[in-house]
């Protein structure tokens, strides 16, 4: 149970931490006057531990979102964010992304403003389209900074801990339980499993240390120079 | 854009708003402004989790291993990277590759021999894990920025009669500044936040760090007080908040630079 629902995890997070990460860039970058002050809100909770952070959230699920929910009626709001497995990943994913956003953003930005805005007016002489200019000019000459988000989010979201421990707890039984909070369970809890929790560990680390090499070689060869 | 930005807001904004209203206060309404302002909350959460001495705590922690940290890359990356050479690279690839290791792997193992050595339970003893644990991705920092470092400045300096401390730290070290900026910012922000090696660490409650004292407040079945956890958790992020208002622009800097080397 907890791998399966580590991969999940691990699958939601890759696609939409950096999905939204380059979306916010991109706004932000396209912004003259606001761009500094965006910038600060959106990087603002990776300066938190995720461990307020999920506290934080904990009360917007469990007593906001049902006070809102009687209030405007939109009775979708209401539901056991916490208590009820299928809706409580969501709550982790977007305690997640939350906390982890500004992170990449910060990332893509840099890598936007190295992209030289010549390539583009070219484009747009040429008669591409937003969209187009986006997907065959800026997101080319971005693939190293992608390279890069992709790569930390991997790694980071196998090893997720702080956000669910706060969240959930890994409860309701084991039902949000991630690798990292069962192999602390087996080692610190009431078993003391120190060796079995180990070989867990030593898994864990292969199975990043496989995908991530993977993904580099993959990624690196599609990189292209302007 | 602005629904995202409302979005990012909105926990901090009903903690702290909500942090100053009464139990029976918030059951009228979560989202309406507070009708008087209940600052005993933020007396009695000061109380609950010994905010200074906690703290203070989090603070040594992060003194000690950002000072050990510093000092011994910046001298560790010099030398490997001014010294090239069968023993430079293999030392250098090993701690390269023991940035790979997740801290999940290594953290069962690694509260053994913190237990065996009797560092488990003091504040000092954390710090200097955290060094351990710190060094290698600083001493990847340090050892490229170093390349960047003329070696003539090291000859003049010989050459005026300089010995080997003397020409690390009153000619190179002021030098690495740029870089020693970068591992400091992200070392502190990664210690001061680290949640479960304190957890791991920390056993008696006179040492707690500001998470550990926030984390006790929850009770195991969710009857949980709320006016005293928010008026907590707000203590236990201002200090992060104002150093990050304050500092905004050489953090970005230093997260963009350590993500893009590292």
């Amino acid at each position: 149970m907890p791998s399966f629902f580590t991969l999940k995890y691990v699958l939601f997070m890759v696609v939409l931490q950096n999905a939204l990460a380059i979306l916010v860039a991109v706004l932000i970058e396209s912004r003259a006057k606001t761009k500094a002050f965006f910038r600060t809100i959106f990087f603002m909770p990776n300066m938190l531990s995720m461990i307020i952070g999920g506290f934080m959230w904990m009360f917007v699920f469990t007593r906001v979102l049902p006070d809102l929910a009687v209030r405007t009626g939109l009775s979708f709001l209401d539901r056991s964010w916490i208590g009820d497995p299928s809706f409580s990943f969501y709550a982790i994913l977007i305690v997640s992304l939350w906390g982890g956003v500004g992170y990449l953003m910060v990332i893509y930005i840099a890598a936007l403003q190295g992209v030289p805005s010549s390539l583009k007016e070219a484009a747009a002489i040429d008669g591409a389209g937003v969209w187009q200019r986006f997907r065959y000019i800026t997101l080319p000459m971005i693939y190293p900074a992608l390279t890069i988000g992709i790569f930390l989010t991997l790694n980071s979201s196998f090893k997720v801990f702080d956000a669910v421990f706060a969240l959930t707890g890994g409860g309701p039984g084991r039902e949000t339980q991630v690798i990292a909070l069962n192999i602390f369970e087996e080692a610190f809890g009431f078993s003391n499993r120190y060796g079995y929790a180990s070989a867990k560990a030593m898994i864990l680390f292969l199975i990043v240390l496989v995908i991530t090499i993977v993904q580099l070689r993959l990624m690196k060869r599609r990189e292209v120079e302007a | 854009m602005i629904v995202g930005a409302a979005f990012t807001l909105l926990p901090v904004y009903m903690g702290v708003l909500n942090s100053v209203k009464t139990e029976g206060e918030m059951l009228n309404g979560i989202l309406s402004w507070p009708r008087h302002f209940a600052w005993s909350n933020y007396a009695d959460a000061y109380r609950k989790i010994d905010f200074l001495r906690s703290l203070g705590n989090t603070a040594a922690v992060t003194a000690v291993g950002l000072a050990g940290i510093v000092l011994f890359a910046a001298m560790a990356g010099y030398k490997l990277s001014r010294t090239p050479g069968k023993l430079s690279g293999f030392l250098f690839g090993l701690f390269v590759l023991s940035m790979l290791i997740p801290f999940h792997s290594i953290m069962i193992t690694l509260v053994r021999i913190a237990k065996n050595l009797t560092v488990q339970g003091s504040t000092v003893g954390l710090g200097l894990i955290y060094i351990g644990l710190g060094v290698s991705m600083a001493i990847f920092l340090y050892h490229g920025f170093v390349k960047s470092i003329p070696r003539d400045l090291d000859e003049a300096a010989v050459i005026d009669g300089c010995g080997e401390f003397r020409l690390f730290f009153a000619v190179i070290l002021p030098l690495l500044l740029p870089v020693t900026a970068t591992v400091a910012i992200l070392n502190a922000l990664w210690m001061w936040n680290d949640f479960l090696l304190p957890l791991l660490m920390l056993t008696d409650s006179a040492s707690y760090t500001l998470l550990l004292s926030t984390n006790m407040l929850f009770g195991q079945y969710g009857n949980n007080d709320w006016s005293a956890i928010l008026a907590s958790l707000v203590l236990a992020l201002l200090p992060v908040v104002l150093l990050y208002l304050l500092l905004q622009k050489y953090i970005l800097n230093g997260i963009a630079d350590g993500a893009i080397k590292g």
